[in-house]
């Protein structure tokens, strides 16, 4: 079925499609990582990671490709807990910051590790990503992000994001679920790195770094955080929309700043907030540090 | 006694919470009016809609014959209403004299400004004293002067005062409220939110009850203290 | 011992630039509640300002006299600012005022797609690669004890430190720096005081552009360059120093700036030029860890 469909388009748009696919799955991953209000600008860093050890497990060990899989998902899975673990106790922005903190160290580590390539990145990697593994593994992580909004464990996440003290108050242990959650998130976004690196084919520490973070997490809250149709929508969305605007290479990153800028502030609360075909809507609430309504908003004189 | 502030139908939300509803009130001049309720009836609300804080979905607000509900606060200001916060809201991080200064940001000749404040500094001794200290650094009752003090400085014709009361000693108490009237003497009207029905019955002309964001009742505040209904709801039988 | 003082001098001209971009972040921040992604892209703009008007002036560089050179100077700043301070005013209104209060990230990511846009625009009227600016200060280096320091820098390092002078006397002593504070800390009471908030948020932003003009302009002179993406890296450690200096004291934005520069300046003298990046991040690391209930108390400016 899936070979019908690449062999009818052509093969720009079969590249486009893959990567959208692959900036989904790591954006679903941070959609599942901050689904119990934390921040991550570390996600692109933990993908790397994980990419840089299913690189070198193929490259170098010959590793079977799903076996690099689960190793990037394992590495993701690790990393994520010590990150929640060390943002526990701090405030959402701050927690922010210190993810931010800690891509960009993993981008220095990174570079002055020769093993793994150093400054020029690891190269050599095999060719083991397809359009159908990345788009299985979509559906997948879809499935799993579906699921979850569904669980207790999701309602649990939402529920410490909205009132932590509300929800310790119904028993729930937020600690926990803050850890599971983000860890979760992490071993996807560990996959979707693996799943690039053999794509790519090389990997580059600068490939870790805040901007491709804040990348991932504009696609989350452009596309609207509230349900798992967001980030999907948002990271598919903004992956696709460069492609369309190929007048020229710089024209297009123009308009795409633009409208970025003018969706984000016409639509604060992303494109997507409703369930699609559903008649359930994404609660929208303006959370964040609330300052006062004169800080919201601008009243005209 | 003319008709200073007149608000009619007032509605106030916050998204799908409403906080006023149906709100009818004035503040004659030269009068002292009280908006007496519990905790979340509304008062707060009800203030912030007057100073323009809060954009209310309904009704009117109309000071001295000019409508005033869809104006920013800045210009509220500047027609002649001035604000004492809930819980003194003093700026911390400013000077005695600076916060007093930014009372009367909107007047820009400095000599005018001097000259509100020595007046000033007359009433609240206390405050000439603690001149260069930090606002964050005063006592409760301190920070309550300087706040009123503050609004004083834009010489209102209104003085919006938000729970003064709350969170003060007794006899601090009993000194604001004494002050409020003396703010009357000298022909500054005002409309002030009060837990503390007592004190404030004491001290005002008219009264209104707010429960529930819609005023249950209303009369002068004789009438108010003599009412058996208030006696055991608001005076503690 | 020579060479000690000589980084220490070369990491106080950088530093200095650090300082003015981070307060320009700092202000915006702590005022508006607003991360300004697009702010290092302002500093880019003012150093391509600079190569437009000294390569569009067409002067003859090398046969300025002193008095030529600072008032050609002069000259290209005030463009500089100029231009950068109209530039903050648009992205105040359109960009800024819509989205203020708001949850951190919209705001963040309106300002994202702004620099991308500035970016890009920039690659697409000036190419991808950098342009040379002339040098317009009469080269002179000055000999103090061994301690070599050229023109160029003595100007970068005065123009800073004015930059600094000046906005900390706006601040404390000014009726609009004292309602800047005031609004800083709490915007309703400013309002109902009569500060109109829309005014001081317009001041705030163009302030913060104008001080991240003059960076750029003084920058690209050091470096008699300008590139699109300068601002980058630049506007990244500027920002770490806002963080670890946190919002209390202006004087605390200055001082970290300082000191990054100069402790960059001994890393790549005395330990290794590719950790020079590393010590930012490595200070935000290491502040947070030891306070990690937030660097920002009470906002004061």
């Amino acid at each position: 079925m899936s070979r019908v469909i690449l062999e009818s388009l052509p093969a720009f748009w079969v590249v486009t499609l893959i990567t959208a696919g692959m900036n989904a799955i790591i954006t679903m991953g941070l959609y599942f990582s901050n689904s119990a209000g934390a921040l991550s600008a570390a996600h692109a860093a933990i993908a790397g990671m994980g990419a840089y050890l299913g690189a070198v497990l193929t490259t170098n060990f010959d590793c079977p490709f799903p076996l690099a899989l689960l190793a990037g998902a394992a590495v993701g899975f690790l990393t994520g807990m010590l990150l929640a673990l060390l943002t526990l106790r701090m405030n959402e922005l701050v927690a922010g910051l210190t993810t931010l903190a800690f891509g960009e160290t993993m981008v220095i580590i990174a570079f002055n590790i020769d093993y793994i390539g150093g400054a020029n990145g690891f190269i050599g990697i095999p060719l083991e990503t397809t359009f159908g593994i990345v788009y299985l593994v979509l559906a997948i992580v879809v499935f799993a992000a579906w699921r979850f909004d569904r669980s207790r464990l999701g309602y649990a996440a939402r529920a410490g994001r909205d009132n932590a003290a509300a929800a310790a108050a119904m028993g729930i242990n937020i600690t926990w679920v803050k850890i599971l959650v983000f860890a979760l998130g992490s071993a996807i976004a560990g996959v979707g790195g693996v799943l690039r690196a053999h794509y790519v084919l090389v990997q580059n520490p600068d490939d870790m770094g805040f901007f491709f973070s804040v990348n991932y997490l504009i696609f989350w809250v452009f596309g609207g955080s509230y349900t798992f149709w967001g980030p999907l929508f948002g990271a598919m969305f903004l992956t696709i929309l460069p492609e369309l605007l190929r007048f020229s290479v710089y024209d297009r990153f123009i308009i795409y700043g633009l409208i970025l800028t003018a969706i984000v502030i016409l639509r604060p609360q992303g494109v997507i907030t409703r369930v699609p075909l559903g008649r359930r809507p994404a609660f929208f609430r303006l959370f964040g540090p609330s300052v006062g309504a004169l800080h919201g908003g601008g009243r005209e004189d | 006694m003319s008709v200073l502030l007149q608000v009619s139908g007032l509605e106030v939300t916050y998204g799908p919470v409403r906080a006023v509803h149906r709100l009818d009130l004035e503040v004659h001049t030269g009068e002292i009016r009280a908006i007496l309720g519990a905790n979340g009836a509304g008062k707060s609300s009800t203030i912030k809609a007057i100073m323009g804080l809060v954009k209310p979905r309904g009704g009117k607000v109309v000071f001295e014959g000019q409508e005033t509900h869809r104006l920013p606060p800045h210009k509220v200001n500047r027609l002649g209403i001035a604000w004492v916060p809930e819980g003194r809201q003093i700026f911390s991080t400013l000077t005695v004299y600076e916060n007093l200064l930014m009372g009367a940001f909107g007047e820009r000749h400095g000599q005018e400004v001097q000259e509100r404040l020595e007046e000033l500094m007359q009433l609240f001794p206390i405050l000439k004293q603690r001149r260069e200290q930090l606002g964050g650094s005063l006592s409760g009752g301190e920070q309550q002067m300087l706040a009123v003090g503050r609004a004083l400085m834009s010489r209102p014709r209104l003085l919006l005062m938000d729970e003064p009361s709350l969170g003060l000693a007794p006899k601090v108490v009993q000194f604001l409220f004494d002050l409020v009237r003396q703010i009357r003497d000298r022909g500054i009207s005002i409309l002030m939110a009060e837990q503390n029905a007592r004190q404030a019955l004491r001290v005002s002309d008219y009264a209104y009850l707010l429960e529930v964001g819609q005023i249950r009742g209303g009369g002068s505040a004789r009438e108010m203290e003599a009412s058996e209904e208030v006696r055991r709801v608001y005076l503690g039988g | 011992m020579e060479q000690f003082f000589q980084q220490l001098v070369n990491g106080l001209m950088l530093g200095s630039t650090y300082a003015v971009v981070a307060l320009g972040f700092g202000l915006v921040f702590s005022v508006m509640r607003v991360v300004n992604l697009a702010h290092p892209e302002i500093f880019m703009v003012g150093a391509y300002v600079a190569f437009m008007v000294i390569t569009g002036l067409n002067v003859n560089t090398q046969g300025l006299a002193v008095i030529g050179g600072v008032g050609l100077f002069l000259l290209v700043l005030l463009a500089g600012m100029a231009v950068t301070g109209m530039l903050g005013l648009l992205v105040e209104r359109l960009v800024v005022r819509p989205t203020r209060g708001t949850y951190l990230l919209i705001p963040f990511i309106a300002t994202a797609g702004v620099s991308i846009f500035l970016q890009n625009g920039a690659q697409r009227i000036f190419g991808p690669d950098p342009v040379r600016i002339p040098s317009i200060i009469p080269a002179h280096t000055f000999n103090l004890g061994g301690v070599r320091v050229t023109s160029m820098q003595v100007t970068t390092l005065l123009t800073a430190l004015a930059i600094m002078i000046a906005l900390r006397y706006y601040v404390r002593h000014t009726r609009w720096g004292r309602a800047t504070r005031a609004v800083a800390e709490k915007p309703d009471v400013a309002a109902a005081c009569g500060v109109n908030i829309n005014l001081v948020s317009q001041l705030t932003v163009s302030i913060a552009s104008l001080m991240a003009g003059a960076a750029g302009v003084t920058l690209g002179l050091l470096y008699t360059s300008a590139a699109p993406f300068m601002g980058l890296l630049f506007g990244l450690k500027s920002f770490v120093c806002m963080l670890v200096a946190g919002n209390r004291h202006i004087e605390a934005i200055m001082a970290v700036g300082l000191i990054l520069g100069i402790v960059e300046a001994l890393v790549t003298g005395y330990v290794s030029s590719n950790l020079r990046d590393a010590v930012a991040f490595g200070l935000l690391l290491v502040v947070l860890f030891f306070r990690p209930h937030g660097l920002f108390g009470s906002y004061e400016i």
